[in-house]
């Protein structure tokens, strides 16, 4: 069965279902649109990107909270990025799809950009990732 | 994250240009009002994500709910949240 998830580029030993992708939005006007590598996180309410892929772009405050992660770390609401990735039709098809919703900013750049559950959602769709074979699939449901 | 944390975050937001000081402000009130009354939504909406915007208390267990409602409410306001008894991430 043909896959759109796998292993992070940047390191081979890490079990957790990863895809390239692409972020899109505006800085001083202009369009912008960056190459991610988003980590589709099955334990996260809502996508966040680091502050370093925040910073590429003007986005919109929308609020914010000091505890809202793991370990008690904060994030910042920002709209304005749109997020990028790919599933598969139920045809078994590849296609490219997008979600606009308010994102998670961290206030560092540690950890990776997290595609969230809330996107998936969005999209209608499901994930499915065997970590013995870093092989898996993103697909509409 | 520290309140001074959090606070020096914000500072460094608007310090380049990524947000205003009025949103900071706001912010940072919203913030205050959790604050005071911490003690009775952590008895009273475990397991929900609470929200204030503009002084107000809003409540939902989905965080993209909560925006939605606080948007339409208070359109361009800040909103500070906590997930009460669990994270987002």
């Amino acid at each position: 069965m043909a896959a759109n998830l796998g292993c992070p580029s940047f390191n081979s030993s890490d079990h957790r279902p990863h895809q390239v992708g692409k972020a899109t939005g505006y800085k001083g006007g202009a369009a912008i649109t960056a190459g991610k590598e988003w980590m589709i996180d099955t334990g996260a309410q809502i996508s966040c990107i680091t502050k370093g892929n925040g910073d590429q772009f003007d986005l919109t405050l929308t609020g914010g909270s000091a505890s809202a992660t793991t370990g008690g770390g904060g994030i910042l609401l920002k709209s304005g990025l749109t997020m990028s990735f790919e599933i598969f039709d139920k045809a078994g098809r590849r296609k490219s799809v997008s979600c606009s919703l308010d994102v998670g900013v961290k206030p560092n750049d540690s950890g990776s950009e997290i595609l969230g559950m809330d996107q998936l959602d969005h999209v209608g769709a499901a994930v499915d990732w065997d970590p013995r074979a870093q092989s898996g699939r993103l697909y509409q449901v | 994250m520290t309140d001074r944390e959090f606070t020096q975050w914000l500072d460094d937001e608007v310090a380049g240009n990524r947000i205003t000081r009025l949103q900071q402000q706001d912010l940072l009130q919203q913030k205050r009002t959790f604050e005071n009354q911490r003690t009775l939504i952590e008895q009273d909406y475990r397991n929900q994500i609470v929200g204030f915007v503009a002084d107000q208390l809003r409540v939902s267990r989905d965080i993209h709910e909560l925006i939605s409602m606080c948007k339409e409410q208070y359109p361009k306001r800040m909103i500070y949240f906590e997930p009460i008894g669990f994270y987002l991430l």
